[in-house]
Parts: C-alpha cells; structure tokens; sequence
C-alpha cells in the first residue's frame, strides 16, 4: 500500500468517529438553535421561518433587555470582586510563602473546593443568609440585631456574593500561574536599579500579570452570565437573570424559538468577550527570557 | 525579603481572609449536618446522626445517586473512547478545520452549560432522541470530551517524537507502537482526565437540566427538592459529596503531576 | 592598595541551612578597580557578588559602601548596579524604557529631558542607539547584554557588579565583547566587579582576581601576580595550566628549595611556594607551566626524562601527554609547528624525551595545600 493511502486510512480510521460525533452531538446543535432563533410561534407549535422577529422583541421589549444589562451588570461587579479577592490571595500564595511544600498545599485548598459540587457550594449562602439561617442566628445569639433581618438573602447583593464565593478560585488559578512565571531575576533588577517593593509590584510584578487576570476575569464573566443556579437559589424575583428567563422559555413560556434566539445572544456575547480577551491576551503577551 | 511594608500586610490578610471565606460555608455545612434541627441556626442543638440515616433511608434519593454513578461511567468511558483517537490524529496529522474542530470541542467549556443544553435539547428532540439518562449520557460525554483530548495532546506533545521513529524502526507496526510506547506514557493523562470527567459529569446541572427525563440525576434530585425548601438532609448529602469529590480531586491530580 | 576602598566586606559570613557559602570573608575593593572573583561554582563567587548587591543578607560581618555600612540595606538603596547573568530585560518595555527604568523610580527620577540624554548616551556608550524602541525579544543575545550594561550604567552608579555577564555568549562574540567590555572600564573609570569562572577572561579584564575556593579566598592579586607567583597548587592550576608533580622536600635555603623526583632526580633552587611550611623528609607536590617545560637538553635548566603518551593535534600547535619515571598523573607540554621543521620531528608515543626547565619555573607545595 502507497505510504499516503496509508495514511490517509489510519487517519480516518482515528478520526472518523469523533469527527462524526461531534458533528452530529455537538455541531449540528448548536447550528440548529441558530436557525430555530428565526422560526416563528403559533401556539402551540413552532413554525420554521426566517424572521428577525425574536431578537427585535429581545432588544425593543424592556422586560427581556432589562435582565440582560442586569446580568450583565452582575456578572461584571462578581468578576471585579473576584479579581479583588482573587488576585491579592494568589500573590500572597507566589511571593509571600516562601516554602515550596506549603505553597503547594495552600494552593490545593484554593482549587479544590472548585471541584466540589457547584450546586452546594451556592446552597451553603441559602442556608447562610436566610431568616432562619446561620448569619441571622449567629448575630441574633449574639446579640448584635433583635430581629431577623431578610436584607440578606433573595436580592442581587446575594447573588453577587454567592457568584463570587463560585469563581475566586477560578481567578486565583491563572494569576497564580502567570506570577509564578515571572522570573524573580527580573524583580531583583527592579530593585537594583532603585524601585523599592511596591513601585516594583506596579511596574514589573503587576503588568506581567495581566494575561492571567483577563484570563481568569473572561472565565468569571462568562460563567457567572449564562448561570442560573444562584438566581433561582438565592436571587428571588428581583434576581432574575437571563437563565431563568431562558430556562422559562423552555418550560411554562414555551416559546422555544424566543429562547432560542436568547441563547444565540448569550452564545455571541460569549464568543465576542473570548475574541477580545484573547486579542488582549496576544497584544500582550510578552515571551519570558 | 526585609521586614514586611504596611501594605504587604494588609495583602497577607486579605488573602487569608478570602482563604477563611473559602472554606467558612464549607464548614458551616458540615457543622449543620450533625446539627439537631430542621433549621440551620446557631446555637447549635446537639449532635446527630439523623440527617445521615435519612440519607441512606431516601429511595428516590440512593436511586438518583445511582442513576448518577450510570451517567458519569457511562459519560467517562464515551469520552476516552472518542477523545484519545481524536487525539492521536490531532497530535499525528495537519489537515484543514484541525483548528475549527479544537476550537468547536471545547465551545461546552467555555459557554454557559445552560447554552449548550438547550441546544442539545433542541436537536435531539428534532432527531428522535427523548430526554432521558441516554440523552443526558450523550450530552455530557460531548461538552465533556473537550478535556480528555486537550489533556492527552498535552501530553503527547511532551513526548519525544523520537520515541514513536524508534519502535517504528525497529519493526513495531502503528498498533504495536501505540500500545508499547505511546499508551504506557499517556496513560496517566487519560486517567487523569477521566477523573475529571467523571467528576465533572457527577456534579453536571444546565446540561443535565434540559436532557433529563423521568430518571434523574444526584444533583437534579437535589435541585428540586431546594426548590420545594430546605431541609436539612440536604446538608448531609452535601457534606457526603465534599468528601468524596475531595478523594477524587486528590486522586485526579496526584495521576495528572505523575510524569513531571 | 594606594587607591581609596570603595567597597569593603569584613569577615563576611553567609550560610545556607547546613551549608556555609562564605567563611568570614575580608576583602577590599579600590575605587575605579576592575576585580574579579574567580572560580568554580559553588566557590561562593556569586554569593559574595549578591551580598554586595543586597540580595542576600550576611549572616555576620560588614559590608561598606564608599564608607557607609551598607549590610542591612537592600538593592534599592544601594549606589550599585548589577548586570544580570541572563540579563533580566524587563520583557513588557521597549529598550529606551529599560534603559531609563532607574532613572524612572521614585527614589531617582529625574526630569525628562536629563533622562532622554542619559538614556541616548548609555545607549550610544554600547553602540545601540538605533535599537531605542524595540522590544528586547527583538535582540540577539549579545545585543540584550549590552543593554543589560547601558541600563545598569544609565544610572551612573559607583561600582558596577556583572554576574557572568559573558558566559551565555558563543566564543567569537565573548572574545569582541571582553574587549569592549576592558575599554568601557577604562573609558568610564568606576568600580567594576566581575564574577566568572573562566579564568582567561579574568586575566584579560582585571586589575585584581581573587581566586576563591569552598567559600574562601584563595589569593587576591593581579593577573601577573597570580600567574607567576600563585599561593597555592590550586590557584597555579586554575589560572592558566600547570603540570602537577608528586615530590619530595628536602630542604631550603634563602627562598630556594631542593627536592627529589619520584624518580630519583634531585633538584634544587626550585622556587618555594608554600614551601617554607614543609619539613625535610615531607611529601610536596611541585607546579610546572606547560610553557616553562622545554624538549631538549639545555644548559641553564634542570634535567627531566619523560616518556611521550599520546600526540593531540590542536590546528596550530600538537600537545604532548607525557609521564615522568614512577609518576601516575600526566604532564602537558605544547609543541608549535611553527618551532619544527616539519610534523615528522615532533616526539611519537613511545618516544623517550630529556626536558629541561629554569629552576625558578618549578613551583614546590605543602601535598595537603592541594585541598
């Protein structure tokens, strides 16, 4: 057999099912919830068509354009608190923690708990901040508040808090990575040539660090946008978030192709946030050594 | 390093602070599940069991836990059998869309998996497929399949090419080369990842949400009955699943560090 | 030293956990002298330089700058620059903003008009004015190392620390660059401190070399100093070659000795070199430079036989390996072809050759000094 068709047949020999497999389960879904974001709905059906008709109702219509600025709105406030709490934790882990062992094991207890179940880590802020729940006791048992305040929970300041508690071990990881990076020869000239601890962290420690703070605040932003866990667990009405709305769409509302085209919004907001992050990522990208 | 600056202290507590904040839900969780009320306020009432024996006694429960166990095998073994070939022909071969196709495959990655769900629910309906365990199986192992392949290429690009020219020269065929010299060294990257997958399927909810049926699954189970209100049981599943999800993790990443 | 010390370390100590770098070092260093600190790694060389630097701190001892006690504080509040072994560019900035980063800081900046001049003349002082705006990944490797000087220099600062500043550059370009590097020391007239472990660049460079072993130094002179009179069979070895031969002491008179070969062979008038430490009867161990060993009988010089085992061929020139008489450690002399008629004449393995050697040319040791 010629050395190219043989090739050629164990190529297609490897490659063949995951290529159909993600074509058929992955591809061909995703395509086909763009075109369904045209079909029109006659109730109780859905009618293939092509009309813009959805996503005109999605912008012009306050009640759906009101809960995407405000997604929008939450998951940028969790992305800058994330960056806030996240960043000073994984500087902390690289510069301040001088034993490699240590090091280590702190930053395991950062990451795991990433992998511990979503679903509970935002349940723990119901039973956290409801009337009955540990907050309110905690401060009633000790005296500081003589009522139950419902301040705390079903509101955006929950969701924001919950989000936030989600995705800062996600932040930690990429900037823990890019200041490991940083060669500590290049901090030592810093110093040499007369910038003192702080100016050094402005100048050299903080703009080589970049890449893993867009990296870790484009995950964040994503993530938190299309979730729905936190508004539906601790968000209340005034917490919805275009989850829900989608979710809705696809249960009681039943306006499939309305939701559809909800979708291919966030689905293209999505991939417009990754291409500008990636574009910055680039721009910036500086090779070490 | 001198003396630490007043900012440099101020930065230790913060990031000892956020570490305390990360784990204090946690905590409370565990603490709530041995707790002798239906409701999760201090003072704490007393020690019990009664949540845990409530666990074990729930039917629909051990069956969605179960159903669970299914999915997340089921959703592990289709992602190595479909993600090491691909693989391999990534990491062997140049050919047109091989960007497009790494690009696509880790699309459930990135997305929020509410997107990706409805979408899967969309066609599957249209091809004939019900939402059931076998729907929810293919869905994962699809938005899933992304990692098992970006985990093994990692690896093989590690290896020296050398290694495969040298089995090839001296007389081992393609199959023989890959169960001799490449396997042997990726093996802890499959492993690996599939850890992670399975992991990742067990805890999995958007996607699941939309492709599940009658058979639900652990987190489905958990998801509806928040939403009817709390009970306590819930914290001690919860503290269950930490531990186990731990022992995982740690198993996961001691497997994927080995070959350092 | 007649010169004003600008940099002193007394008895300066340095440990890490069970491992002593530096034993109570003592050394000074004269304003405008270019010094280097020599030997292999692990010597403490480096750890000396990143004292004096302020990267690391003494354990104990002293260490002044231009007469203020410096030890405490750290590099950003010390008048010295360093030029990194691998250069540290900040890869995030252009070459002129490199270049004027330290004239940038808040402890030193100066207005922009005097940095811009500061930078174009540190940048034109190593030649790469056109370079201005590129990014340092955009340099060859010989490039980058001239930055790294023009931004150490950028700030005038009074003693100059270079890190092995040649080591990561091929051999042309490190032969070009040790003599830009000996004219821009002596066009600038400050301090230069310089760590290697090549000990031809140090003889080329410096003014003074201190050849430092195990955390100690071995001898501190100049180049010539060291090469004719080293204290030791090590330093003799390190800077440039030399032929180390079991011996035994028989006595001395008026800085001269008398030994005796292994052979059998007595010679005397040998120059002593820690010799006066040697008891008669003792085991020595006698230095010979490659160059002082001549084939042939000759008048003047002590008389030697040695049997040729093996030829190398070195381009212009053929190296011997030869054995004296009972003696297991080879002994290196080179042969210029330029010096034979022809190849043929130069003595084959096998051959039985006399050398002969000026008296003072043969160094005698305490045996044990060869630690």
């Amino acid at each position: 057999m010629k050395a190219r068709t043989r090739q050629r047949l164990s190529f297609w020999l490897l490659f063949s099912l995951p290529l159909a497999w993600t074509v058929l389960f992955l591809i061909l879904p995703y395509l086909s919830m763009g075109m369904m974001s045209f079909w029109t709905r006659k109730f109780p059906l859905f009618v293939p068509d092509f009309q813009f008709g959805n996503y005109i109702q999605l912008f012009s219509d306050p009640q759906y354009s009101a809960v995407i600025f405000r997604t929008m709105k939450i998951a940028g406030l969790v992305t800058a608190y994330s960056v806030a709490l996240g960043y000073p934790l994984a500087y902390f882990l690289v510069f301040t923690i001088r034993s490699e062992k240590l090091r280590t094991l702190l930053y395991m207890c950062v990451v795991v708990p990433l992998w511990v179940s979503y679903l509970l880590r935002a349940y723990t802020w119901k039973i956290i901040l409801g009337t009955d729940g540990a907050l309110n006791s905690a401060l009633l048992w000790l005296g500081i508040i003589d009522q139950p305040l419902d301040i705390f929970l079903y509101n955006q300041a929950a969701m924001v808090i919950t989000l936030t508690y989600i995705f800062i071990p996600f932040m930690v990881m990429p900037i823990f990575t890019a200041l490991e990076r940083i060669p500590s020869n290049l901090i030592e000239a810093s110093q040499d040539l007369g910038a003192g601890p702080f100016e050094t962290f402005l100048r050299v420690i903080l703009p080589l660090s970049t890449a893993g703070i867009v990296a870790g605040a484009t995950m964040t932003f994503c993530l938190s946008f299309g979730d729905f866990v936190a508004p539906v667990l601790v968000g209340g009405p005034s917490g919805t978030m275009v989850a829900t709305v989608l979710q809705s769409q696809f249960g009681a509302a039943l306006n499939w192709p309305l939701g559809s085209a909800l979708a291919a919004i966030i689905f293209a907001l999505v991939l417009v946030v990754l291409q500008v992050s990636s574009k910055i990522d680039r721009a910036g990208r500086v090779s070490m050594g | 390093m001198h003396k630490l600056m007043w900012w440099q202290k101020s930065l230790v507590g913060v990031a000892v602070g956020t570490l305390l904040f990360l784990y204090i839900p946690v905590a409370i969780l565990i603490l709530f599940s041995f707790n002798d009320s239906p409701v999760t306020s201090f003072p704490l009432s007393g020690f019990t069991l009664d949540w845990y024996r409530k666990v074990f006694a729930n039917a629909a429960l051990l069956q969605s836990l179960v159903n669970s166990l299914i999915v997340a095998l089921s959703a592990t073994a289709l992602t190595i059998v479909i993600g090491v070939p691909a693989a391999l022909a990534l990491d062997r071969f140049e050919f047109i869309g091989k960007r497009l196709f790494t690009n696509t495959i880790l699309l459930p990655l990135s997305l929020p998996g509410i997107v990706t769900g409805i979408a899967m629910l969309n066609f599957y309906k249209q091809i004939g497929l019900p939402q059931s365990l076998g729907a929810v199986i293919i869905g994962h192992a699809t938005a899933l399949v992304g990692i098992v392949i970006t985990q093994v290429l990692a690896r093989m690009e590690k290896l020296n090419r050398n290694l495969a020219e040298a089995s090839s020269d001296l007389g081992a065929t393609q199959v023989e080369t890959f169960f001799h010299v490449i396997f042997p060294n990726i093996r802890s990257a499959i492993i690996g990842s599939a850890l992670l997958c399975f992991t990742l399927s067990f805890d999995e909810i958007p996607v699941t949400y939309f492709l599940t049926g009658r058979d639900i699954t652990l987190p489905m189970y958990i998801y509806s009955t928040l939403r009817r209100g709390i009970t306590p049981e819930i914290n001690a599943i919860g503290a269950l699943i930490v531990l186990v999800s731990l022992a995982l993790i740690l198993s996961s990443v001691t497997m994927l560090r080995e070959k350092k | 030293m007649a010169l004003q010390p600008i940099v002193t370390l007394e008895n300066v100590a340095k440990a890490y956990g069970t491992f002593t770098a530096l034993h109570n070092i003592n050394l000074e260093i004269g304003a405008g002298e270019f010094v280097t600190l020599l030997g292999p790694s692990g010597c403490g060389k480096t750890t000396t330089l990143r004292l004096i630097g302020g990267f690391e701190t003494a354990d104990s001892g002293r260490i002044t700058l231009a007469g203020a006690d410096v030890t405490q504080q750290p590099p950003y509040r010390r008048d010295i620059n360093t030029v990194f072994q691998d250069y540290a560019l900040f890869p995030h900035m252009t070459v002129a903003e490199n270049v004027a980063y330290g004239l940038t800081v808040r402890a030193n900046r100066k207005p922009p008009e005097e940095r811009a001049r500061r930078v174009r003349e540190a940048l034109s002082l190593v030649g790469l004015s056109d370079k201005a705006d590129r990014m340092p990944q955009q340099l060859s490797g010989g490039q980058r190392q001239r930055i790294a000087m023009a931004r150490a220099l950028a700030r005038e600062p009074k003693v100059l620390l270079l890190d092995e500043p040649l080591s990561a550059l091929d051999v042309k370009l490190r032969e070009a660059m040790q003599v830009e590097l000996k004219h821009l020391h002596q066009k600038l007239g400050i301090t230069f401190l310089m760590v290697t472990h090549d000990q031809q660049e140090a003889l080329v460079l410096s003014n003074r070399i201190a050849v430092m072993k195990g955390g100690h130094i071995a001898q501190i002179g100049s180049p010539s100093e060291l090469y004719d009179r080293p204290a030791t069979p090590y330093v003799a070895d390190f800077i440039g070659a030399a032929n180390l031969v079991p011996a035994t002491f028989l006595g001395s008179e008026g800085g001269f000795a008398r030994i005796r070969m292994p052979d059998g062979a007595m010679l005397s008038g040998v120059a002593v070199g820690s010799g006066e430490k040697l008891r008669e009867g003792e085991a020595a161990l006698i230095a010979i430079r490659p160059e002082r060993l001549r084939i042939g009988e000759s008048r003047h010089g002590l008389p030697l036989t040695a049997t040729v085992v093996d030829q190398l061929f070195h381009g212009g020139r053929f190296q011997l390996e030869l054995r004296f008489d009972k003696v297991e450690t080879p002994v290196f002399i080179d042969v210029h072809r330029a010096s034979v008629a022809d190849d043929g004449a130069v003595p084959q393995p096998g051959n039985r050759v006399p050398l002969s050697v000026a008296a003072p040319d043969v160094m005698v040791y305490a045996a044990e000094a060869a630690a």
